[in-house]
């Protein structure tokens, strides 16, 4: 049973944890990506229509990140371009994201009195690791998404701590004149970051489609691109603590599963809202918070 | 570049409006006294989740070209949009307001009460809510919850070889506590009778009827304890658990688990299903419709059950013996003969 449970939590870690890590490196630039969970919905609509049209779960995974890209690159030319306040354009965007899908959703498929189904992403056992017992189930039998999410961690802790490309990023939401003093176009930098974080957060909405229901629900998404969101807070900012936050967040949510099965004691309102409450518990917990100097402050050269 | 950003939100908020959903449909309007009738439903989830939206929906529309009535829906709204939604209807002028679920009964008498001539049907709707409206323009639809278990629950019964069965709920509704109950007094009564002992998992609510990936995870929780016959009231929640019950099928390489539909008869959707349990809301929203066209609408409560032809059992996938589809069929004309469990 343990094992069920920690191989279910790292599943369903997979796509708060892409979310987070892209939203570190955009809130690292300064830049709150509040559009995540109309992102996260693209993405999971274009999984899903690109693996159903053309029999191609890649070309929908493609697809998935295309939207989750261009969510993003309409969220960057408002905020970043005309420096408009994120959090309503995000809210904004979070709303046309639901009408764009259902729209579409409609014209392209009618009223199907049954939902459209899509084949899943295979679970891969990785040759050797998978055979390590309890450790090898748990982390070795998942599909390639999570492997990737596996790379990625590395891969951004290297990016964002020892490169010149991390620094500037950093520096960017930090002390944005700094790094336009040393010649870096800020809002470029700005751009560019969100939209490498569209498309990631875009794969992480096809993960709920492609990677796990193999079909497309209005509400597939139902507020998890705002658990990443919560979950780049609550990791204060860094890929290390975005993996910590998203691991808590997916145990959290397996565990509370079992217990609404297994037991009839507790209020299941209270069972539900198990995850939320730790998330939030744990935000409030922490001691010391390294919030981006300019976190959601438009940056102009004139101010 | 205000003024683009302006355009942009005007789009974000039409196309929101796109987003519930409207599909309005004309189909002549030519209902028999000349008038043309028009009924509008809401529904909180989609119309296209293959299970309550979509099965509400489907009723509308067969009962509404049945009776010549031109009809339009709103779906995916959220609760605090109910009421809005349904007057946003009456203020068009709508004969009818069809609103399909118990959590709409708020709204709807107090729509009801500032629009008196408008009828409002309201599924699983109270018995005693008729009576609440103070013009007398509520009409209660309702399907009996505890036959709705029975017919599941005797075939769970049947078919379960682990001797555990399983209940998705979405809301914590009476009409889904009623379900549930019906479902595991049949499960164990049928069970007995073919000397076999049946424990019902304890019911779990998704706390919506949307959150597929939700439903995905209590139906593999439920298999890992044992559940091999599955029912449930929680519309696309239940499709993402009809999901992950296929998977579990596919991965032992034959139909160990089964599943039990509803409302209506999707033999085939997915390989698990076995049978579903049908409520023909069609029939009582037609009833409905001939009582507003009658001009005696209102204060009743409509009941569907076996015995009225509004409940039934669907067919039945090749995974079912013949003895058990015999079986199963002397307990449901029990059940009409009001002889089951006596």
């Amino acid at each position: 049973m343990v094992v069920n449970i920690l191989t279910r939590a790292i599943m369903m870690s997979t796509p708060l944890l892409l979310g987070a890590l892209a939203e570190v490196y955009a809130e690292r630039t300064g830049m709150m990506v509040c559009a995540i969970e109309g992102i996260f919905l693209m993405g999971a609509w274009g999984g899903f229509v690109g693996t159903y049209l053309s029999g191609s779960m890649l070309l929908g995974i493609v697809l998935a990140v295309v939207l989750g890209g261009l969510m993003a690159l309409l969220y960057a030319f408002v905020t970043v371009t005309l420096g408009q306040q994120q959090v309503v354009t995000g809210t904004a965007l979070n709303i046309l994201a639901v009408g764009i899908c259902a729209y579409f959703q409609r014209v392209l498929f009618g009223v199907p009195t049954t939902p459209l189904q899509i084949d899943t992403l295979p679970k891969l056992a990785i040759p050797l690791l998978s055979k390590i017992p309890f450790v090898g189930e748990i982390f070795f039998h998942q599909n390639i998404l999570t492997y990737l999410a596996y790379i990625l961690i590395p891969v951004s802790i290297f990016v964002l701590y020892k490169t010149s490309l991390g620094l500037t990023l950093r520096s960017t939401g930090e002390n944005p004149v700094a790094v336009d003093v040393a010649g870096i176009n800020v809002n470029r930098v700005r751009f560019l970051t969100v939209l490498v974080a569209g498309g990631i957060s875009g794969l992480a909405g096809a993960f709920y489609t492609v990677g796990y229901l193999g079909m497309f629900t209005s509400n597939v998404i139902g507020g998890r691109g705002w658990i990443a969101f919560a979950i780049c807070f609550l990791g204060n900012w860094s890929p290390k603590g975005a993996v910590l936050g998203t691991l808590a967040f997916g145990l959290a949510d397996a565990i509370s599963v079992y217990f609404r099965i297994g037991t009839g004691a507790f209020p299941t309102e209270l069972i539900i809202a198990l995850p939320y409450i730790l998330t939030i518990l744990l935000t409030i917990f922490r001691s010391n918070f390294k919030v981006p100097a300019q976190l959601g402050i438009p940056y102009s050269k004139e101010s | 570049m205000k003024k683009i950003l302006a355009m942009i939100l005007a789009l974000a908020m039409a196309l929101s409006l796109v987003a519930c959903g409207q599909e309005a449909a004309d189909n002549g309007g030519d209902a028999k006294d000349g008038k043309e009738y028009k009924v509008a439903m809401i529904c909180d989830s989609s119309i296209n989740d293959g299970g309550w939206g979509a099965a509400c929906y489907n009723a509308m529309v067969s009962a509404a070209d049945k009776m010549g009535w031109t009809y339009e829906v709103t779906d995916s709204i959220a609760q605090n949009e109910y009421y809005d939604s349904i007057v946003a209807y009456c203020a068009l002028g709508y004969d009818m307001i069809y609103a399909p679920g118990n959590q709409y009964t708020d709204a709807v008498l107090q729509a009801a009460e500032e629009y008196p001539d408008i009828a409002f049907a309201l599924l699983n709707g109270g018995a005693d809510t008729p009576a609440k409206a103070v013009n007398k323009n509520v009409s209660s639809l309702l399907p009996d919850a505890q036959q709705i278990g029975w017919i599941a629950g005797a075939l769970a019964g049947l078919m379960t070889k682990s001797g555990t069965i399983a209940f998705i709920g979405g809301m914590e509704l009476d009409t889904t506590k009623g379900k549930y109950a019906g479902f595991g007094e049949a499960a164990k009564y049928v069970a007995q009778q073919e000397g076999k002992d049946v424990k019902l998992l304890d019911c779990v609510y998704a706390g919506s009827f949307d959150d597929s990936a939700k439903g995905m995870e209590f139906a593999k929780t439920m298999i890992e304890q044992g559940a091999d016959v599955f029912f449930g009231d929680a519309s696309a929640v239940d499709s993402g658990a009809r999901q992950a019950i296929d998977e579990y099928n596919t991965a032992a390489g034959e139909v160990k688990v089964v599943d039990i539909a509803q409302p209506a008869d999707i033999l085939g959707q997915n390989e698990c299903i076995i049978c579903s349990q049908c409520t023909d809301n069609a029939a009582m929203i037609s009833a409905s419709m001939q009582a507003v066209q009658d001009g005696n609408f209102g204060g009743e409560t409509l009941y569907g059950s076996l015995q009225n032809g509004a409940l039934s059992a669907g067919a039945m996938s090749d995974l079912v013996p013949k003895d058990i589809q015999d079986k199963y069929q002397s307990y449901i004309q029990a059940m009409m003969d009001g002889t089951f469990m006596k």
